[in-house]
Parts: structure tokens; sequence; C-alpha cells
């Protein structure tokens, strides 16, 4: 298998130029533009139907562009056949072919190659070991359980060696806990052998813990790109915010800018310090957006902290194990969530129902959005 | 037979609902009762003509005791023998014609998608099941005529194969119509041309599928007589053929025995067929759970 590399940031491995494809009338992919770099763990996130599937078939072969190119390596991959590309996908079914046994299943791609048998068998061999899948080697698809038959679909077709391996949605057919296990074992699979991985998902969790960067997708189009992190903690418009993990919007106008804040006057919660990120002007309608757990919520009166506050009333608490989700309804318009964790065993919360409480949070946690 | 038995059993189950236990046995006697008689209705006249094949009486109505008399009587009449092989010289041939033909055309219409055509290209296909064997022949035979093609062994065997085309395509669409597309992409993306996969992937797993349709075909052929009465000629005499022109002439115990070797013949082919696609059913479950998300 290749040597590990680090990511490197040079010639991107594939590139979507202007991509566009419709079925029909219904546009699936339109004008979309992406760079996916080598060795990258890339995760394409989007609600149902946003055209994840299809920008992977498109780069397996199954389908072909209206419009644009699609560069692997530099080179225009358009009319190059399915059997011809340096990729492999996994498909959401597995689609194992149910005639063969296990082994048969994975030593199906490398027949197809000109390959001496015995490179053929070690190359089996070597891949089943990898996945723990050798003492099943003899069993039929159908004698196998999920996880199981998610690994033979992993070992058919990375014992290909692809130059892609593309994912659509795989783990959305195994249970949470065996989820997480797996997510794991992919990222580690992916950084021992070094090869470029596409995952599609819907799972925002799933994008997050997994991949190096995310491609955020709307309807066809390209919403944002950039790391994990950056997604969440600078996304680029409402959609992203509201997409990826839980938000409050509150509107205002821009009253000044300067080199490191901005300052939005706000019905709800007063004026409001925000440092410099998306680029606001004076008298500019955006909103302001803050992740649930950067708010500090306390009862009212005791000592606020950071460069935000407001206060108002404690409608209701949802209890989720871990942590709590507090609803107050704000003096001014409108009304926040505040996510905490619960630190204490015993069953006592910040405040309790209809409680007065302030929130507060330092000034660096809030970020502008165009409205 | 089987509508009368569900029927009962429909019966039987709304009589469960309101009546007391005894009732339901007596009902499921009544049951047993009518499947009897109607396998007898069904079966009671093969069950006689294979007894009376095993008759050592010259004599159709009298029981002599057991014999293969007429069996060994059998292999001396050449033109039972001859009319036996030139019947399973058509079957074999227009089988496997009608086998390749109706596979071809299952593809067609479940593969191209929608071509044009599509509707009344599958209409036509299946037309031959459902029109009367007389109208298929009679066309047959004005074909034939028309062209100016010899009545014979040929001309039988491309009737067989219109006939028996259709019956192979539905059976093969069926399997098609519930096969995963994915697996072909996967083996697509493994690396395999169109050609390779078809037949690396495609092709074992509709096996079961062509082989019961060639079956069914080959037990068609070997039964028909209609058809073959229009289109066959001098020195192409069918096995159904020759035995009713026998039988004009008065029953011969021999023609039972000749008549329980050709039901012997079909019975074997139809189970090993009916095994066939219980096979494949259960694999395509199989396939379906494995498809299935748990
Ligand atoms: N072969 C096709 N013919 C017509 N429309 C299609 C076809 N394939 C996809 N579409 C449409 O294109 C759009 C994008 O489909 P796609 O399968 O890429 O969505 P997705 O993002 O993978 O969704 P999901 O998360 O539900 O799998 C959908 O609206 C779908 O209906
Ligand atoms: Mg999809």
């Amino acid at each position: 298998m290749a040597e590990q590399t680090i990511v490197s940031s040079g010639k991107p491995l594939v590139r979507f130029e202007s991509v566009s494809k419709r079925f029909g009338t219904h546009v699936a992919v339109e004008n979309f533009t992406l760079d996916i770099r080598r060795n990258e763990f890339f995760a394409l996130l989007g609600p149902s139907g946003c055209g994840k599937t299809t920008l992977l078939r498109l780069l397996a072969g199954f389908e072909t562009p209206d419009e644009g190119r699609i560069l692997l390596d530099g080179e225009d991959i358009g009319a190059l056949p399915p059997y011809l590309r340096p990729v492999n996908m996994m498909f959401q079914s597995y689609a194992l072919f149910p005639h063969l046994s296990v082994a048969g299943n994975v030593a199906f791609g490398l027949k197809q190659e000109a390959l001496p048998r015995e490179e053929r068998k070690q190359r089996v061999a070597e891949m089943l070991a990898m996945m723990r899948m050798d003492e099943f080697a003899d069993r039929k698809p159908h004698q196998l359980s999920g996880g199981q038959r998610q690994r033979v679909a992993l070992a058919r077709a990375l014992v290909k060696r692809p130059k892609v391996f593309l994912l659509d949605e795989p783990l959305a057919a195994l249970d949470k806990k065996l989820r997480t296990q797996t997510q794991l074992e992919l990222r580690e699979l992916q950084k021992k052998l070094g090869v470029t991985f596409v995952i599609v998902t819907h799972d925002q969790e799933e994008a997050m813990t997994m991949a190096d960067r995310i491609a955020v997708m709307n309807g066809g189009r390209l919403a944002q790109v950039a790391a994990p992190r950056e997604i969440y903690e600078h996304p680029k418009s409402r959609w992203v915010a509201e997409f990826v993990g839980d938000v409050n919007l509150i509107e205002g106008v821009v009253s000044a800018v300067d080199a490191q804040e901005t300052v939005v006057e706000t019905a709800a919660a007063g004026q409001m310090r925000v440092p410099q990120g998306n680029a606001a002007h004076r008298g500019d309608r955006v909103l302001v957006a803050i992740r649930p757990e950067k708010v500090a919520i306390a009862r009212e009166g005791a000592s606020a902290h950071g460069g935000n506050s407001v206060s108002g009333i404690l409608r209701d608490i949802e209890y989720f194990g871990g942590s709590s989700v507090y609803k107050v309804k704000l003096d001014g318009p409108g009304s926040m969530r505040i996510s905490s964790v619960n630190v204490s065993r015993k069953g006592e919360t910040v405040a309790s129902k209809g409680e007065r409480v302030t929130l507060s949070w330092s000034a660096d946690a809030a970020a502008v959005l165009a409205q | 037979m089987i509508a009368i038995k569900s029927a009962f059993k429909t019966k039987a189950k709304t009589a469960a609902k309101t009546a007391a236990a005894p009732r339901l046995t007596s009902i499921s006697r009544f049951n047993i009762a009518a499947i009897s008689a109607g396998l007898a209705f069904l079966y009671l006249p093969i069950a006689i003509l294979v007894l009376y094949s095993f008759n050592g009486s010259r004599s159709v109505a009298v029981w002599g005791g057991w014999s293969l008399r007429w069996y060994r009587e059998l292999l001396h009449d050449s033109a039972m023998i001859e009319a036996a092989w030139t019947s399973l010289g058509l079957a074999l041939f227009s089988a496997s014609a009608a086998t390749i033909l109706g596979t071809l055309a299952a593809l067609a219409l479940t593969r191209i998608g929608r071509f044009r055509g599509r509707l009344p290209f599958s209409a036509m296909i299946y037309a031959p099941l459902v029109l009367p064997e007389v109208i298929i022949g009679l066309a047959l035979l004005l074909l034939f005529v028309a062209v100016d093609f010899d009545r014979g062994f040929w001309a039988t065997a491309l009737a067989h194969t219109t006939l028996t085309l259709c019956f192979v395509a539905a059976i093969v669409q069926a399997r098609l119509v519930d096969f995963d597309r994915s697996l072909e992409e996967a083996a697509m993306d493994l690396g395999c041309s169109p050609l390779r996969t078809f037949l690396t992937v495609t092709l074992p797993l509709i096996v079961p599928a062509i082989a019961a349709g060639w079956m069914l075909a080959f037990t068609l052929s070997l039964d028909d007589f209609v058809i073959a009465s229009f289109t066959t000629g001098p020195g192409a005499t069918t096995l159904p053929i020759r035995i009713y022109s026998q039988v004009r002439l008065g029953v011969k115990p021999e023609t039972n025995a000749i008549c329980t070797l050709m039901i012997a013949v079909v019975a074997l082919i139809v189970v090993t067929a009916s095994l066939l696609s219980k096979r494949y059913a259960m694999s395509g479950e199989r396939a379906a759970a494995l498809g299935a998300p748990m």
C-alpha cells in the first residue's frame, strides 16, 4: 500500500469544474466546483435529495455531466466508462454478489486485472485479514451479519487500491453503537492505506467525526467547503449554520464596524459585539449567530461573565442525559436555546421553569451572518 | 383443485371463528374428501392409462395381470420410435432457440428502459400466451404456404419456437425485474465491461430462471398436437400425432405404454423446473434481505 503521506495542499486529486447534472427538468447538481485533495478524508454532507449520490455517481462514471468537467489527477475522466476509472465505490446496499463467497467477492475486482494468480490470492488474503474476515472467507453473503457484510463490501473495493474510494452512506444500515465504532475504524483505515476517501452522509456528526474537510450541499449547490471546526464555528451562511448543529439567530442592524469588531443593534438583546468575520457594512441588516453551548445561563443577579448579556424567563428544560437544553423567552422579542452540561448527578438545575435568568457569552462566541 | 382447496380453507377459517372445535374437524374431513375428489377427477384417467400400460392382456378392457409386454413391443414399433426421435429433436431445438430468443427479449424489455415501441413489443411477445393454438397454427400454416416453406420438421421447429418463446420471456423477465441493478453497477465499478458484467454477474443469477424456461418450452413442444398438425408434413410425424393416428384405428395397449413414458418424461421435467424456480425464489428473497437495511 502507498506510504502514508501528509495531506498535500498542492495539485488536487479530484476537481469538479462547474459540473451540472439534470434529470429531465430536475437539476440534481448545479454549477458545482470543488477540489478534493490527495489522501484526504472528504465528506459530502447535505439533506436528502440534495445531489450527494449523484455527485458520487458522476465521479464513479455511472452518470455523465451535462456541463463542466471532472478531473482526476489533472486528467478529464468524463469520457471514461466506470470500469476504466481508478475509482471504486462502496454501495449503500453493499451490492455483494450473492452467488460468490466472501473470498470470491473480494477477488472479483482483481480478476478483471491481469494479475498473476499468486499475487491475487495474496492480496485477497491480506485484505481479508485486515478486515478481520479471514475466518468467513468461504461463507456466502447471506450467511453474514450486517456489520460483516459491510466489511466485505469495504474489502472488495479497497483491494483494488483505488485512487479515490467512494462510500455512499456506508453506515446507514448499522445500529448506533456499531456505527460509532465503524466511524473510527474507517478513519484509521484511511490513514493506514493513504487512499483518498469521499464519503456521503446526511448525518452531520458522522461527517464531523470522520472528515478532514466537509462540503455542505444544498439543492445541488455547494454551500460551504471547509474543515469541520470551520464549518461549525464559522458558517458562511444562515443555511449552513442552521443545517450543521443547533444555533440561535438574532436579527439586527450593523451600527459600527472597526478592525476587530462589528457592533450590531438588536431588538432582542440590545447592542451586541461580534468579532470580525464575514464582511458586513454599517447599516446592513444581519443575523447574529450563537451556538447554544457557547452561552452561559444563571439566575438573574448572579454575576454574568463575558462581553454580552441578556435577560429573560426560563420557559422549558429538555433533559438529554449528558446535557440539558434550556429554552429562554427573552425580554425583547424572540427566544434562545442554551445547552449546558449536566455536571451534577443530583436533579438540581441552574434555574427552574418560570424563573428569571441572565444569559451571557463572550464576545468571540457569536458570528455575523447575512440575512 | 388448488382453488377448491383454498376456498374450503377460507370457509374453515370463518367457521373456526364461530363454531366449536368438533365442527372444525368435520369440516377439515370434508376438506380432505374434496381434495381427494379433485385429485381423482384430474388424475384417475391418467392412473388408468398408466395401469393398463402394464396390462398383460391384449384386450384394453380386461385385466390380464402385470406385464412389461407392451413396452417390449414398443421397441419393435419403428414408426413410433421414429416419431419419438422427431419429437425429441423438435423439443430440443425449439426449446433452445426459444430460450435464447426469449431471454434476449426479456433483457430488452427490462434493460433498455423506455425505448420507442416498448409497449407494443411487450404486448406482441406475450400474445401467443393467450391466442388459441388453432389460430397460431393456422397463421403459421398460411405463412409457410405464402413463403413456400416446406412443411415438416423445420417448419414445426420454427412454429414451436414461436409458441414457447413467450413463456421463456415471461419467466426470465420476472426474474430480471426484481434483480438488484446495483449488483451490475458494482461489477462495472470493479472493472468489468458490460459484456463481462453480463457473463459474470447477471447470467449466473438468472440462470435458474432460464433453465426453468427451457424446460417449460421443452415440455410444451413435446406435448403440442394442434400446431404440429398444421405445420408438419410427411416424414416428420411427431409423437402426439403418431399416437392420435394410431388411436383412430383403435386403442392398442402399446399406446398406453408410450403415453406412460411421455407422462414420466414431462413429469420429471416439470418437477425439476418447479424446484429450480423455487430455489431461485429463495435466493431472490435472500438477495432482498441482503439489500434491506437492518
Ligand atoms: N436517475 C434519476 N432520474 C431522475 N431523477 C433522479 C435520478 N437520480 C436522482 N434523481 C433526483 O436528483 C436529486 C438528487 O438525488 P440524489 O440521489 O443525488 O440525492 P441524495 O443527496 O443522495 O439524497 P439521499 O440523502 O436521500 O440519498 C433527487 O431529487 C432525485 O430525485
Ligand atoms: Mg443518496
